[in-house]
């Protein structure tokens, strides 16, 4: 301590003059515009580019788990198509026994493409902060938008929230402002709210599922079809722990997670084609719920 | 005491022709000469050293809210106040200076030469400093160069013309 003092008293004019140097250089970097979206601008290019070599790094060291996770997800995907395509298999059988003409559209075969999907490496990533946030490779150019889903291998994985033209930032299922309503596969449920209590990264709460469900461990919680955001029926996790023992109306779920996010790597952006025109038609609904009908059903 | 209140007053009358006069007056694309220096060149060499340094933080910060050029001014006049004490250290005799009758540098002390070289090193220094800030582009440093050393010539100019005028 000594030593330290002596040393400050001995340069007490150069560091004097250094700190009123760097006072006066913040002044410019806080208050000057071009000088701050310089240093601003710069500083967020050279953080990214670290972070892209630290992901290059990581990524050649998980490259064993990643392509297991990678083989999963295609044996996932091809069940996936196998089950589609024994579905159209049934309907063609049924249409062909009955011989009458199939006026329902037949999963598969008039199969509309609702999703556009985009690649993306995960360069930065948090899970240890009451709101945790990744950042990705792909930005605006790559046709990242704001309100994309992400989904991992495993499972999902959070929102993008904000984009750049080369980068973008999403924010995480790990994250306190993330809520979403999820589907309960074996009830066929579609309610409660999932989120996280910020306490464990493998796990997240949902709430306000009525007492009287039959929820059971193991049960798969999965993305609902009412959510303009994510694709339908795509993994969150399982539930790990219902707790009936409190005395509220709602059951207390711990879901256990479906994507290790300490371990995500590779991503895929989805994009809804027709959200603009279910948003639209969600606000012209919340701001005049009578245009439609010309008051013809006003009671 | 006199001492002081002729240098405060020759801050003051400087801090107000860099602000209402000097920057107003468009002088071309490469010139923008800065005499408010002159206050560091006629401040006694035996003041403390401190306190020559905040006043230059002080005044600097001044001329910075007149122009609205936050922190350049006052950046660039503390880095010049800095490098000045050390060649003062290194290259001037307090004491023969002393006997001389002399409490800063000047042609009579010390010689032409070496007042020119003194003086126009340091404002050059401040200028390059000022300018490299104010452009903050490493790809204009020819035309940070070039606008520092044109200004320099300036600023030395009308500091030896303001001395002349405040010896009077």
């Amino acid at each position: 301590m000594w030593v330290i003092y002596q040393w400050i008293k001995k340069n007490s004019y150069p560091l004097l003059a250094l700190a009123l140097f760097f006072f006066s250089f913040n002044q410019i970097l806080q208050y000057q515009i071009y000088q701050h979206s310089f240093y601003f601008n710069s500083s967020i290019s050279f953080v990214r580019s670290i972070d892209q070599w630290r992901s290059n790094i990581t990524g050649f060291i998980n490259l064993k788990t990643e392509n297991e996770q990678l083989r999963n997800e295609n044996l996932y995907l091809r069940n996936a198509i196998a089950y589609s395509d024994s579905l159209i298999g049934l309907y063609d059988q049924i249409k062909g026994d009955t011989g009458y003409i199939d006026t329902i559209s037949t999963p598969g075969k008039r199969r509309k493409i609702s999703y556009d999907f985009v690649s993306a490496k995960v360069i930065r990533n948090t899970t240890n902060r009451p709101d945790n946030y990744f950042y990705i490779d792909k930005g605006s150019v790559h046709g990242i938008k704001e309100q994309m889903a992400v989904l991992g291998p495993e499972g999902v994985v959070g929102v993008i929230i904000q984009t750049t033209k080369h980068y973008s930032v999403g924010m995480s299922l790990l994250n306190s402002k993330f809520e979403t309503t999820p589907f309960l596969q074996r009830t066929g449920l579609r309610e409660g709210v999932l989120k996280w209590d910020g306490e464990n990264s493998n796990s997240v709460t949902l709430d306000e599922i009525n007492r009287t469900a039959k929820i059971k461990v193991g049960d798969a919680v999965l993305t609902s079809n009412y959510s303009s955001i994510f694709p339908p029926y795509q993994p969150i996790g399982k539930v790990k722990r219902v707790n009936t023992n409190n005395t509220s109306q709602f059951l207390e779920i711990e879901v256990e997670l479906a994507t290790n996010f300490n371990k995500i790597n590779t991503v895929y952006c989805v994009s809804t084609r027709f959200k603009n025109e279910m948003d639209s038609l969600q606000n012209s609904i919340l701001t005049n719920p009578m245009s439609n009908n010309n008051g013809q059903n006003k009671p | 005491m006199i001492e002081t209140i002729k240098h405060i007053f020759i801050a003051i009358i400087l801090g107000l022709l860099q602000s209402f006069l000097i920057q107003e007056v468009p002088m071309g694309f490469y010139l923008k000469p800065m005499p408010y220096l002159m206050l560091f060149f006629v401040l006694p060499l035996d003041l403390n050293r401190y306190a020559i340094l905040i006043s230059a933080f002080i005044f600097g910060t001044l001329i910075d809210l007149s122009s609205g050029s936050f922190g350049t001014h006052s950046a660039a006049t503390v880095a010049m106040v800095f490098i000045k004490n050390y060649v003062d250290r290194a290259f001037i005799d307090f004491d023969s200076l002393k006997l001389q009758g002399e409490s800063y540098i000047g042609v009579e002390s010390k010689g032409w030469l070496f007042f020119f070289y003194y003086t126009i090193s340091l404002i050059f220094i401040h200028h390059l400093i000022f300018f490299g800030l104010d452009f903050f582009e490493i790809r204009s440093f020819i035309r940070i160069f070039s606008t520092s050393l044109i200004s320099s010539l300036g600023t030395f100019s009308l500091v030896l013309l303001f001395k002349s005028l405040f010896k009077k």
